[in-house]
């Protein structure tokens, strides 16, 4: 039933370092203005000693997703491959979105005189948007479109751990499953991020 | 109730590092038991804009994002679309059944209420009303297609909502009084205001009937 090819991102708490390179590599790829952050990296159990954790978190692009489900205009569309993308065109800013999503991905650039809410900027998964491909119009509004030239998105191209994967959700399963075995420990449970965002 | 056991815990974590190590624990959850858990994502702190009110809320205000979506995918609009079919359909309904009552505008006309009543009225009603439209433009902006229309109406709405949180709370503080309950309501309500006949007959009111008041608390409610 989950044999047909779905991307997903998946981010190994044990290896993240907290570096921020997702996210400035990100922020550098599709030259987002500031305080613009399609990605970002959370702390957890910070100032412990020992016990502190990373996780690097963006749009999920999850099945079913709500954001999709919430927006009053539809400008939400899912591809083939599971990447959950919409139209700033249509998009009108209102932040339902950002009311619906789990994980805060939706983000409000300000705009006009009154500096009131833009249209809705999230990560693309570096595949663009429905603009033609690699048009002028299409890098200006939603960046770059690696997807369509063959790579993985810049961030988990970047990791210099390799804590950040992203492609398709059997091989990614596969990298976890093997780092698992390797490190002997017990706890590959399915992260919560995956539980929410793909239903797994 | 977890915070005093925390030196306690460390403690016994330092006196037990050396079997965690050769554990291997990719993780200790014992300070972060649901670490998978909803609190991993409520760990999330603010970031870009600072959320829809500017505190930085995820997920929909104390956690209801998961509700909203629930209630905005489905129900909202259908909850609209049967409103703004049903209201015309019953006053049609109204105008067929019973039809026009009509009544001489001629004699003296009697000033009810002063500049200020109906100024306030005015400023308050104007933005209402474009609250309702715009708020109807934006609920069904999907068949409208979206874009820069639907922004705009987004825009005024916004506008208009400032306007109305002043002037709205005005009027009701203006005729709340007059608008509380009295006997004379039962009256009224047994005969619906005379809405249900063509007679022509006193309607029960102080400063204002049963209709209005209930119109009344229905608008700034």
């Amino acid at each position: 039933m989950e044999s047909q090819a779905r991307v997903k991102f998946y981010c190994d708490e044990a290896r993240c370092i907290d570096c921020h390179g997702c996210d400035v590599a990100c922020k550098e790829a599709h030259h987002l203005p500031v305080g613009i952050n399609r990605r970002r990296v959370v702390t957890l159990n910070e100032g412990l000693v020992g016990k502190e954790k990373s996780l690097s978190i963006a749009c999920m692009h999850c099945s079913d997703a709500p954001c999709a489900q919430v927006c009053p205009v539809d400008c939400f569309y899912v591809r083939a491959d599971g990447i959950v993308l919409h139209d700033k065109e249509k998009c009108i800013g209102c932040g339902y979105c950002l009311y619906a999503c789990p994980f805060g991905a939706p983000q409000f650039p300000k705009s006009g005189i009154f500096g009131s809410r833009g249209p809705m900027d999230k990560c693309t998964f570096c595949a663009g948007g429905p603009e033609e491909t690699h048009s002028e119009k299409e890098y200006k509004l939603y960046g770059q479109n690696r997807i369509a030239e063959g790579k993985v998105p810049v961030c988990a191209a970047m990791c210099s751990t390799k804590a950040l994967l992203a492609g398709d959700s059997d091989s990614i399963s596969l990298i976890i499953r093997e780092r698992v075995l390797k490190r002997g420990s017990g706890t590959a449970s399915v992260p919560y991020t995956w539980s929410q965002a793909y239903k797994d | 109730m977890k915070k005093p056991l925390l030196p306690l815990l460390s403690l016994l974590g330092a006196l037990g590092a050396q079997a965690s190590e050769n554990l291997k624990e990719p993780l200790d959850f014992s300070y972060n038991t649901q670490i998978y858990g909803r609190p991993m994502i409520e760990a999330i702190p603010t970031w870009g804009s600072g959320g829809i009110l500017g505190l930085g809320e995820i997920g929909g205000i104390g956690g209801s994002g998961e509700l909203f979506t629930f209630l905005q995918s489905g129900y909202f609009a259908l909850i609209f679309l049967a409103i703004i079919i049903a209201i015309p359909l019953v006053f049609l309904g109204h105008y067929m059944v019973i039809g026009p009552k009509r009544f001489s505008h001629e004699g003296k006309k009697i000033k009810v209420f002063n500049t200020f009543n109906i100024m306030v009225h005015w400023i308050a009603g104007i933005p209402f009303v474009l609250l309702c439209i715009t708020g109807l433009l934006m609920v069904f902006g999907d068949a409208l297609g979206g874009g820069a229309f639907i922004r705009f109406a987004r825009d005024v709405h916004g506008l208009a909502t400032i306007i109305f949180a002043i002037f709205g709370p005005l009027m009701f503080i203006m005729w709340v009084k007059h608008a509380l309950f009295k006997m004379y309501d039962i009256d009224w309500m047994l005969i619906l205001g005379g809405y249900l006949s063509k007679v022509k007959r006193p309607i029960p009111a102080g400063k204002f009937n049963a209709g209005q008041k209930m119109w009344f608390w229905v608008c700034t409610m």
